[in-house]
């Protein structure tokens, strides 16, 4: 203020003797001059890259961190699916499937048995069956309904129980899985955060890839043939897929799958070597 | 999918509106300030009347301007909020609505040789005026004293 006082005043005395002079303003540097859509497209395209970026980097833990979620961990993030998939048990059905189950689940290894595997089945038309994270088999009854014979079904569950073991079940939820186990982990199981996330992940269907499916196709053949001493069921089982017509349903349930035929080769071919 | 069309629609047709408005804008600006530039608005107090004369009144003189932003700079705004840096999407805005103002003290006020003691208040306001993070539209404010000397 000391400094600003004598300037102030002599402002002050000096304001009658200054002419107003009229003139415009002919530049506006409150306005920096920079084209709008030229900055939109730069900030667009940064944002975008950093968008990529960490969606790639997401892409690339899913494989990393599938293999080191705990069972108790999985079972956390399972309950979350129940709202979704448990609605209708068929009764008679489970416990048919469950008695295949248990039998198949003693053939395998104590790691695997770790998740603790359940099977239900559930009435529903469509012709599907999910691996769900926290060891539940969905099995719909649409599928039972193609499938009759126990060793048929016994291929279907070990070929379930190899996508357990694989983790694919947690890998095919991709990116997703990835947000879900940070949200869990860090919010809780029934927070705001989770349940936003898991209800963005869509309709979860889950993805396996060719190789996934092929490497449960055969871990399903070695427990069948370990537990059996054939492989009947899972013979049987291609025959029953391959020989319906490609716009069936059943065909159409196992789009994601390898063909038919090539499942059915394989197939022959490790059976062929099993003897 | 429709969500996103709707989305780019608005940020297209509110950057061609807004463009064309704001340009207009300030087309206007500039001629009335020409137009009234023979009318001095200074800050300073009374120290600037000519003691000489006698003063016939001295009002108040006021007017304001509310200007909104359009969807595409709040789009820009918007992303340059994640970067930092110049919001060059709400200079306009500010810009636009504070002129304005003045303009509309000096053509309010009645018949004047001089507006001293101006000064301009701006304010947010509408829907998102309270909230974190979002502008939408500027109020400026502008008021002063005009003061007409006796003729002698």
């Amino acid at each position: 203020m000391a400094v600003l006082r004598p300037l102030h005043t002599e402002l002050l005395l000096n304001i009658k003797m200054i002419k107003f002079t009229p003139k415009t303003v002919t530049e506006n540097l409150n306005i920096v001059k920079t084209s709008p859509l030229k900055q939109c497209f730069i900030l667009l395209a940064g944002l975008l890259a950093i968008i990529f970026v960490f969606y790639f980097l997401l892409g690339l833990s899913v494989s990393w961190i599938a293999p080191h979620i705990s069972p108790a961990f999985e079972k956390k993030i399972g309950r979350l699916f129940e709202d979704r998939f448990y609605q209708n048990e068929n009764m008679d059905e489970s416990k048919r499937l469950r008695a295949i189950l248990n039998n198949l689940l003693k053939g395998v290894d104590e790691e695997t048995k770790a998740f603790g595997i359940e099977v239900r089945v559930e009435n529903n038309p469509m012709i599907n069956a999910v691996a769900l994270p926290g060891g539940t088999i969905v099995v719909f009854s649409g599928l039972l309904k193609e499938i009759k014979s126990d060793n048929e079904a016994a291929f279907v569950l070990a070929h379930e129980i190899g996508h357990f073991k694989n983790r694919d079940h947690l890998k095919g939820l991709g990116r997703g899985l990835v947000l879900l186990t940070a949200s869990v982990f860090l919010t809780g199981n029934d927070s705001i955060a989770t349940n936003f996330i898991f209800s963005q992940i869509g309709n979860l269907e889950m993805k396996f890839s060719r190789k996934q499916e092929k490497e449960a196709d055969l871990f399903a053949l070695h427990l069948i043939y370990d537990m059996t001493g054939q492989a009947d069921g899972a013979a049987s089982f291609m025959k029953v897929i391959a020989s319906q017509d490609k716009r069936s349903n059943l065909s159409y349930y196992f789009a994601s799958h390898p063909h038919p035929e090539t499942r059915m080769e394989y197939i022959n071919e490790e059976i062929a070597g099993l003897r | 999918m429709e969500q996103l069309i709707l989305f780019v629609v608005l940020v297209v047709s509110g950057y061609m509106v807004g463009t064309f408005l704001e340009k207009r804008h300030y087309r206007s600006i500039e001629k009335r300030e020409t137009d009234l530039i023979r009318l001095p608005v200074v800050t300073l107090e009374e120290d600037v009347i000519d003691e000489t004369k006698k003063i016939r009144y001295a009002v108040l003189a006021k007017g304001n301007a509310v200007i909104s932003i359009d969807y595409f700079k709040r789009f820009l705004s918007s992303l340059q909020n994640i970067f930092g840096g110049n919001v060059t999407a709400y200079q306009t805005l500010v810009d636009r609505a504070r002129r304005e103002a003045v303009l509309r003290m000096i053509e309010q006020a009645p018949p004047s040789d001089i507006i001293t003691n101006a000064r301009i208040e701006t304010s947010a306001i509408g829907q998102s005026a309270n909230r974190r993070k979002s502008v939408g539209s500027v109020e400026a404010f502008a008021y002063g004293t005009a003061v007409k000397y006796k003729d002698d």
